[in-house]
């Protein structure tokens, strides 16, 4: 009787690091799935000489469309997702556009990232977030809020660490700060820096770069 | 040898199988070397560094670029994925970026330079730290207006920057100062003087006569 316990029990630790390589083996398989980028053909446009560099998460890339020549650097998290009832995603990303490392935008309505942009690394630009009004459930299961568009308008720049949150317009040529938390509208060629971020320069022609308002 | 490999050794598909994998074995280390590599993600070799002092060293993977402008004193550690830019603009003093005896850069650390980066001895940093003395990444195309002023950025012996801070053009941290996790320095801290918030202001002070004071 003891001789057939020690079998069982061999047999079971044995079923259970089989179980345990399975689990790792699937864990790293997905892993790796997950973190490819989807072929250009399943995106609703994807230009010439474009590249998401992996590793990336993409998320419904038929609600993508990325111009010509853009280059999204590795660790990207295009979060696109159909959340809110009734509203389409779309996220679109311009000509000659360079994101940086570490991106992550999340887009359950509407984002725009014009032509020529150009962001640093650890961006993250969101048009909605998790509601929290209830207070009883956790925020995570809450729904999104209704989402407000965001636009970065041609030529803008976003510095390290940025962040532009819901229903903000950031003007043409405009330079957002390291760091800087985006709540309200950046007006063309200013420079806004501080959460939340405050204009400190814009540019004039002919004068340069001049202190707010100036 | 074991019974597997001798049963694949016998027969006509275990001779092609090991004819196949000679040939492999032959070739794969030419084709692999015939692949390009992502150079890109490579550190620097020593000898391209405009100084690389004993027991200096970048880890892996890292994104340098202009490694002859960056000078490393000794025992300077640089830890993985960081991302160092290098492109002098007219008239910068050269090399741009010197790193002082001793200190350390922890993982995913950013340091911009077209005017100059100076990092003092002894510095210690958390992650995600950025250094920057120009507002766009080195050698990104220009935009439709001029950038605004570059400034030189001086971080003084013994400061430490902590975990997603940010140091903005022009900047100069004194000595031994703290700058607070994910603090965005935008304008001078003091010898001795903790600086937390976006954008960032002192919480404390220390002098040799009163000690830590807070500040302000």
């Amino acid at each position: 009787m003891a001789g057939g316990r020690v079998i069982s029990e061999r047999l079971h630790g044995l079923r259970e690091r089989l179980s345990n390589l399975e689990r790792s083996r699937r864990v790293a398989t997905a892993t790796v799935r997950n973190l490819t980028p989807p072929p250009p053909s399943a995106f609703a446009a994807f230009g010439d000489g474009s590249w998401i560099v992996p590793p990336a998460r993409v998320s419904t890339p038929q609600a993508i469309s990325i111009g010509h020549h853009v280059v999204i650097h590795e660790h990207a998290w295009l979060s696109v997702v159909p959340a809110v009832e009734g509203v389409w995603p779309s996220l679109r990303i311009g000509d000659r556009c360079s994101i940086g490392r570490m991106c992550h935008i999340a887009c359950v309505g509407e984002v725009v990232i014009e032509d020529d942009v150009l962001t640093s690394d650890r961006v993250f630009i969101g048009d909605t977030y998790h509601g929290y009004e209830d207070p009883d459930r956790p925020v995570l299961e809450q729904p999104m809020v209704d989402p407000r568009p965001v636009r970065i308008s041609r030529g803008a720049f976003l510095g390290i660490g940025a962040i532009v949150l819901l229903g903000v317009t950031v003007g043409e040529s405009a330079y957002v700060g390291a760091g800087a938390v985006v709540t309200e509208d950046v007006p063309p060629r200013t420079l806004v820096l501080g959460n939340p971020a405050r204009p400190v320069r814009r540019y004039e022609p002919g004068r340069g770069w001049v202190a707010w308002p100036g | 040898m074991t019974e597997r490999a001798e049963r694949a050794g016998r027969g006509r598909a275990g001779r092609a199988g090991a004819a196949v994998g000679r040939i492999g074995r032959v070739l794969c280390p030419r084709l692999l070397a015939a692949l390009p590599r992502p150079v890109a993600l490579d550190p620097p070799a020593p000898g391209d560094l405009a100084r690389c002092g004993p027991g200096s060293w970048i880890a892996a993977p890292a994104t340098i670029v202009g490694a002859e402008q960056v000078a490393l004193g000794t025992g300077v550690i640089v830890m993985e994925q960081a991302e160092i830019r290098a492109v002098p603009a007219a008239g910068a003093a050269e090399p741009l970026v010197v790193i002082g005896d001793g200190t350390r850069l922890a993982r995913f650390a950013t340091i911009w330079a077209t005017v100059g980066v100076e990092i003092g001895a002894g510095v210690g940093t958390s992650d995600a730290v950025a250094i920057i003395d120009c507002w766009r990444p080195p050698g990104a195309p220009a935009g439709a207006i001029p950038d605004p002023p570059a400034g030189r950025v001086v971080i003084g012996d013994g400061a430490y920057l902590g975990a997603g801070c940010v140091i903005g053009p022009g900047v100069v941290i004194g000595r031994s100062a703290y700058v607070g996790e994910g603090a965005v320095v935008t304008s001078d801290v003091a010898a001795h003087t903790v600086v937390y918030g976006n954008p960032a202001r002192p919480t404390r002070h220390w002098t040799a006569e009163a000690g830590w004071r807070a500040a302000g």
